[in-house]
């Protein structure tokens, strides 16, 4: 017999953990499941589908001018809500006025800048799940041509066990499929996209196919699933925000900063069976654009109270003339 | 019932499938990690890698049905995190050590040693492993990885892996008092897998 095999022989395979062990470390899990993806990765999987995406001009469009003159008409409280929420999207989106659309030229980058302040969960001695703030920085250069290679420079912060070597890593993909051939960065082809606000959200609802708390809930997270890349073409992200004001139960706040002090409206929705926790995205009422995003809180977990600011991001898109 | 490539490409719409893969592995993770360290950051251990993989499950490969690789993978860079709660345990491991070799297992190392001296060294000399040598050969020898599946997961080149193995392995045969056999080729030959199973199995 070898070394090899004595060490074997070493080895316990009589070691099993204790019932209790596998129900504290299930619930720590189904517990972040169920408050939702911390990561933006989690929430980009796959679109087998996209092929390219649309090269959008000018539009002749006044999302941007119809939110300024209805979302910023009124301090909205919480309560104010539903259907003031509805009513500001509903007619902001249907106001059209020329509004500029980014679009880079050849051999620029469409460039999505998100800062996240997500929950890093780690065991601690006593063996419960502890979660702090930790701060990433994404980095999305998607190409002017859509068969180019994008690239993507991540800093996950403080997070560990995540690169082999720091914190940095930049991964570049044709199509966006930073972490897998069948995996991209934009969830849909923004060409299927209706550019229409009620026919958006059929888009959408039609394709629920079960989970989430509920229809509604599932609704809401996939529109802001594709809001959240910064990606999105003007005219497409006018529908998405429309359809989001057909969904019952959204809410509006005005005045919320994102990650970066930048301050916009924020538009969300409170879910009964999460206890009162909002995913809300932000919203820049001058351009229209998506700046940040925050998870607010509706009990006590993990340390948080009611109505505490879980995570926040924010948001950038620019054009870039380069890529790292 | 579907394979862990399955399930984890259904969870990026549909989260909740994840705790499946908790279901599968989270036994086996454990016994890896408290292997280790010992139950109580074993446990710990076991409960982060897999937050820390539904986090990442964008990036897994959904070309490998088996997940377990990855998770250990995982657990692996987790434990680094632990190194002296390791250190200590590797100390106080001799006597566990000693109790799951089995006595024809010390009679044929051809060492006059008792089990315990035996065991006492072996502890040292992992005590002692640079922690990537450490982590590749306990992968291998404890968790069953081939070493394809360790360069995958500890992202080096198989050359690597091997060559990190053959090292640990000269030093663990000198400690069980074989050094005469040592080999001398640079790199890993595969036969360890030609004795794979413990013997009290």
């Amino acid at each position: 017999m070898d070394e090899l095999t004595l060490l074997r022989n070493a080895r316990d395979d009589t070691r099993e953990p204790t019932p209790e062990m596998i129900a504290e470390g299930r619930e720590a899990l189904v517990n972040r499941i169920a408050r939702g993806d911390g990561t933006t990765t989690t929430e980009l999987p796959r679109s087998a589908r996209r092929r390219t995406l649309p090269r959008v001009t000018w539009v002749a469009a006044g999302v941007a001018a119809g939110m300024i003159a209805v979302l910023v008409a009124g301090n909205i409280s919480l309560g104010a809500q539903s259907a003031y929420a509805s009513g500001v999207l509903r007619a902001a989106a249907t106001e059209t006025i020329a509004y500029a659309n980014l679009v880079p030229d050849s051999g620029e980058y469409l460039r999505a800048r998100t800062h996240a302040r997500w929950q890093a969960c780690t065991g601690d001695e006593d063996g419960a799940v502890v979660c702090a703030p930790n701060d990433q920085i994404l980095d999305v250069f998607m190409p002017a041509d859509p068969a180019a290679e994008w690239v993507l420079f991540r800093d996950w912060g403080n997070q560990s066990g995540i690169t082999t070597d720091g914190s940095i890593e930049t991964i570049r993909a044709a199509d966006g499929a930073f972490y897998g051939p069948d995996s991209s960065w934009v969830t849909v082809d923004y060409a299927d996209i209706p550019t229409e606000g009620a026919a958006a959200y059929d888009w959408i609802d039609s394709q629920y196919t079960g989970g989430s708390a509920s229809r509604d809930e599932d609704d809401f997270v996939r529109i802001t699933d594709i809001l959240r890349s910064g990606l999105v073409p003007a005219p497409q992200r006018a529908a998405l925000l429309d359809a989001l004001s057909r969904i019952p139960g959204v809410t509006a706040t005005d005045d919320v900063a994102n990650l970066d002090g930048v301050t916009g409206t924020a538009i969300g929705r409170n879910e009964p069976v999460r206890a009162g926790e909002r995913q809300e995205v932000i919203i820049d009422p001058a351009t229209g654009l998506i700046i940040g995003e925050r998870t607010v809180s509706g009990t006590t977990v993990f340390g948080w109270g009611p109505d505490e600011v879980v995570e926040l991001t924010a948001i950038e898109t620019t054009i870039a003339t380069t890529a790292p | 019932m579907s394979s862990d490539n399955e399930v984890i490409e259904r969870s990026a719409v549909e989260p909740a499938v994840f705790a499946t893969l908790y279901d599968r592995h989270a036994p086996s993770v454990f016994r890896y990690a408290a292997q280790r360290l010992g139950d109580d950051a074993g446990q710990d251990v076991m409960s982060e890698t897999f937050l820390v993989a539904f986090e990442r499950r964008a990036s897994y490969d959904l070309t490998v049905p088996d997940a377990r690789p990855w998770l250990l993978g995982i657990a692996t860079r987790l434990m680094r995190k632990h190194s002296r709660v390791e250190a200590a345990a590797w100390k106080g491991m001799s006597a566990d050590l000693a109790a799951q070799i089995a006595p024809d297992a010390v009679e044929s190392t051809g060492s006059r040693i008792d089990a315990e001296r035996l065991s006492r060294r072996l502890a040292k000399t992992l005590r002692h492993l640079s922690p990537a040598d450490r982590d590749t050969l306990l992968l291998y020898a404890w968790a069953d990885l081939d070493y394809s599946s360790i360069a995958a997961v500890t992202g080096v080149p198989v050359g690597t892996v091997k060559s990190r193995l053959n090292r640990a392995r000269r030093l663990l045969r000198r400690a069980a008092g074989a050094g005469s056999t040592t080999t001398s080729t640079e790199q890993e030959i595969d036969h360890g897998r030609t004795d794979t199973a413990p013997q009290r199995s």
